[in-house]
């Protein structure tokens, strides 16, 4: 049985027909008297809505033959729905004529409060929010080399949207900028982010060079013999048989982990690639850090032996003072 | 026996009832709709409730408790008087004054209520909800959502008390999709309605627990100390609580009047604020900040664009506030309605909806179905076994009650006897960082070599009354083992639950057949307290005055007594520190005029 015929009307993608056969029916299936077929009717409501709205997906396991989604779209022309939107919009724009309009001052604040625009509303607060995620994340030596710590700041749910705002880019790539101290792995991480989550270049502001930074890491790595280098792909696969917990189910639909998902797609994304060992043309920052570091030994060095000193002076002086 | 419905709100509870067609809010012996939700232990050791013990709030702070819905389902306790108590005890026994009052009002016992929890409330806050009922008397078979509450009660279009409807403030009939925004003193919450025929069905729900209105008194506060170059540490308990109960006060003045004034007196010196609306706005500016994400993630959930809601709908008493009001208007383009009172919306739909629960036959038809507002799933391990558990949703937020769904998993160890399913509520992909709502264990076959696995379905149904059942059937023996989830911190066994009853019925409550006198005592008490000098004279006169014509047992005196003492504390109150005198004199001279 399809949810039309759950329904008892003949398959439509009029929103409203859909609804009233709902309404209809949900008399006779009350959830507080009946409610397993109410759960049953409630799908088919679900359903048959979803595939009004967009007639051409199939919706999963539930959907309608395919041949008579066709059929169906063929007979009406396309989704009977563009019509009524036009008319929504327009029944909105006479009730704004209607209503006065706020004082400017107070929109002046309240889109200073709301962030740069009406549909990011919190927007600045929610960027701050992530980066402050980020930060502290990164002040934690053990912890910034765990993949999966900057997966839970990335992949929240709620964070979606916030991510793909022009504003959150900049401050991403500004923080990175000076917070570059990652494995390989997080930082093929970030890059395969770049193109999912969120676009530098969309956002206008080019893409960051991930690749640099992991060239410098490979190279890095090439010299030290001990540790080979890290492939495209993610390193850490299943191991069967390792001594894990006795009580855990794990899931068949967790196999399909999220690794190796995005490890086999950040090939299509990163322009690091192009860049590999042999091309180093821009000075990879990591490098550059560990040639300054003993310049800055040095400094701290003199200045100690300076300090030292000057104490040295001092205690001479006054002990000499004390003796005459 | 009539079924009640409540609103245990954080500031306020209120209750209403299905009667005669129409919903009815009932009044407390103060003849009052809204009853604090304030706790609080007098001198003699007894325990105060409602108005009576709101009065004492600032000048027995420590022997007073608010806003304890907002620890509802945790650990948390406060002393009072010889007792602890939890926030389920706490919400007890206003609850309990709310059942007398209703059964007074009614006429007859109410055994059964239907109360409304923000629709953000997670599992363990639902069920302490639900046990605060059962402490106070009531059964309670069903919560409400807030907001789906609300959405009723305007869907309905029913008169409120004492009003006439007027077919312009009507929303229409037809087809609509609203939005409601619930906005009380500590929590917010955001839902998405569809409203069809006798349908209403809610859509999305997204909301923070603790935001609200205290949020804007405290920034207010703030402000104040600020501006005066004040140290919060320095100040004593009564004039931390004088400072935000000004701080509230200015805040509803501001919902009416463009300017407003806060005065405290600190250290013996008068201290003075002004404020417009446009700096309430920079005052208010944080907490609208924080209304905009969990607004978007409902817009997002429901899959609706502002285009696509016809109406938004204000409840709470934070919802009053123009600041909010117009920044709404400003983010949606569209004007905010409130029709009923934001204060009342939640308890008329709460009467509805216990109406519908009676079966009421005009109501027979209604239909309004909820969804569940957090993603419920189950803690498995992951293929790297050094990573931690992850969260496996089952059913996803946003489902409509009743809803029923199964997940498939499999054994991570091929030799393993036991499988232990826990139960999670939330949204994090960490299992650790969600609530688990509790856990069942099933026995699975032993395997014989490295590559075997065993399978189990797991089938979740959260029911309309929210009861989460969990069914867990082993693939190769076809072996169910099924557990209705109760948290183990809230869970209490029948017996327990009795003891807590008697120990609860067993405090010493203050007699309430004086109560509309005790609050004006205590009312002078607190006067008392937080006036100096000559103003202090006066309020001691007065009350010596109340006591001598309450000793005098004649309804009419005291009757005539109250009403004197009332409007001279209001002008002690509400008028600006330097001008008191002058106004009580005056008011003791027109009365001394009339007398002759």
């Amino acid at each position: 049985m399809n949810c039309f015929e759950i329904l008892g009307i003949d398959p439509t993608t009029e929103i409203r027909a859909i609804r009233k056969a709902y309404a209809a029916k949900s008399r006779q299936f009350h959830p507080e008297e009946q409610p397993e077929e109410f759960k049953r009717l409630h799908d088919a409501y679900q359903m048959a809505l979803a595939w009004a709205r967009n007639p051409e997906s199939g919706q999963g396991e539930f959907a309608l033959e395919s041949p008579m989604a066709e059929e169906l779209v063929q007979a009406e022309g396309g989704p009977a729905e563009s019509g009524t939107e036009e008319e929504l919009v327009a029944t909105e724009e006479e009730d704004r004529e209607e209503e006065p309009p706020l004082p400017e001052d107070w929109q002046e604040s309240f889109s200073r409060i709301a962030g740069a625009s009406m549909d990011n509303a919190g927007l600045a607060q929610a960027v701050r929010r992530i980066m402050g995620h980020c930060r502290a994340l990164y002040s934690q030596e053990q912890e910034r080399g765990k993949l999966y710590r900057w997966r839970d700041i990335f992949e929240v749910r709620g964070y979606f949207q916030v991510l793909s705002t022009r504003e959150f880019v900049e401050a991403w790539y500004t923080f990175l900028q000076s917070h570059h101290t990652f494995p390989l792995r997080v930082w093929q991480y970030f890059a395969s982010l770049d193109g999912l989550r969120f676009s530098g270049e969309a956002a206008g502001l080019g893409r960051f060079p991930y690749g640099e930074y992991m060239e410098a890491l490979t190279r890095e790595e090439e010299t030290a013999p001990e540790k080979k280098p890290p492939q495209t792909g993610m390193p850490e696969k299943e191991q069967p048989g390792t001594g894990a917990p006795e009580k855990q189910g794990t899931p068949e639909k967790q196999e399909k982990s999220p690794e190796p998902e995005y490890g086999s797609r950040s090939g299509g994304y990163g322009t690091w690639q192009e860049g590999r060992p042999g091309q180093g043309k821009p000075k990879p920052p990591a490098e550059a850090e560990k040639k300054r570091s003993p310049l800055w030994l040095r400094i701290l060095l003199y200045v100690l032996l300076v300090a030292g000193c000057a104490i040295l002076g001092t205690v001479t002086g006054l002990a000499a003072g004390l003796i005459f | 026996m009539a079924i009640i419905g409540i609103d245990l709100g954080t500031t306020n509870t209120l209750a209403s009832v299905w009667k005669n067609g129409t919903y009815e809010l009932i009044p407390n012996s103060l003849g009052s709709y809204l009853t604090p939700s304030v706790v609080g232990v007098n001198d003699k050791g007894e325990i105060l409730t409602g108005q009576t013990a709101k009065e004492q709030l600032g000048f027995r702070p420590e022997q007073t408790v608010s806003s304890f819905k907002r620890y509802m389902g945790t650990e948390k306790t406060w002393r009072l008087g010889e007792k602890n108590f939890s926030p389920q005890e706490l919400s007890a026994l206003v609850l309990t004054q709310i059942r007398e009052d209703a059964s007074r009002y009614l006429g007859e016992p109410v055994e059964e209520a239907v109360i409304s929890v923000p629709a953000y409330f997670n599992d363990m806050q639902r069920q302490a909800t639900r046990m605060a009922g059962r402490l106070a008397g009531l059964k309670v078979e069903r919560l409400v959502n807030e907001p789906s509450a609300a959405a009723l009660a305007y869907r309905m279009n029913l008169p409120g008390p004492g009003e006439t409807l007027k077919t312009e403030e009507l929303l229409p009939e037809e087809d609509q999709t609203f939005l409601v925004f619930d906005f009380g003193g500590g929590t917010l919450d955001i839902s998405i309605v569809d409203a069809f025929d006798n349908v209403i069905e809610i859509v999305a729900v997204a909301g923070d627990n603790h935001l609200g209105g205290d949020d804007i008194n405290q920034a207010l506060a703030e402000r104040f100390l600020a501006e005066k170059h004040l140290d919060e540490g320095n100040l004593t308990k009564e004039e931390r609580a004088s400072l935000l109960r000004e701080s509230e006060r200015l805040k509803r003045l501001l919902s009416s009047e463009e300017k407003g004034n806060m005065e405290v007196v600190i250290g013996g010196e008068i201290r003075q604020m002004e404020l417009d609306q446009k700096g309430l706005l920079e005052v208010a500016a944080p907490v609208l900040e924080s209304i905009g994400l969990p607004l978007s993630r409902a817009m997002t959930d429901s899959g609706y664009g502002w285009g696509d809601i016809d109406g938004i709908i204000m409840v709470g008493g934070s919802g009053k506030m123009p600041v909010v009001q117009n920044y709404l208007h400003f983010l949606s383009g569209k004007k905010p309605v409130c029709r009923i009172d934001p204060d009342v919306a939640v308890a008329a739909g709460a009467g509805i909806y216990a109406g519908m629960k009676e079966r009421a036959g005009e109501l027979r038809d209604m239909l309004l179905t909820d969804i569940c507002p957090f993603t419920l799933g189950t803690e498995v391990t992951q293929e790297d076994r050094s990573a931690p558990s992850v969260m496996a949703p089952v059913i996803e937020r946003n489902s409509t009650l009743p809803v029923s769904r199964m997940a498939r998993y499999t054994t991570a160890n091929p030799f393993q006897s036991h499988c232990t399913v826990r139960v999670l509520q939330g949204e994090h992909r960490l299992a650790e960082q969600n609530l688990c709502l509790g856990e069942l264990d099933v026995e699975v076959p032993v395997g014989q070599d490295p590559g075997h696995r065993e399978a189990i379905d797991v089938r979740y149904t959260y029911d309309i009354n929210g009861i989460l059942e969990i069914d867990v059937t082993v693939a190769s023996t076809g072996k169910t083992t099924s557990r209705v989830i109760i948290n183990k911190n809230i869970k209490m066994a029948e017996e327990e639950l009795r003891l807590r009853r008697e120990a609860l019925q067993k405090l010493k409550i203050s007699p309430r057949d004086q109560e509309i006198n005790r609050v004006v005592l205590a009312r002078g008490d607190r006067l008392f307290e937080e006036n100096t000098g000559e103003v202090r004279q006066y309020v001691s006169r007065f009350m010596e005055e109340f006591t001598t014509a309450l000793g005098t047992q004649n309804g009419r005196t005291i009757q005539e007594a109250r009403e004197r003492t009332t409007e001279l504390f209001d002008i002690i109150e509400n008028s600006p520190k330097k001008s008191v005198k002058l106004r009580l004199d005056k008011y003791l001279y027109d009365e001394w005029r009339r007398n002759q």
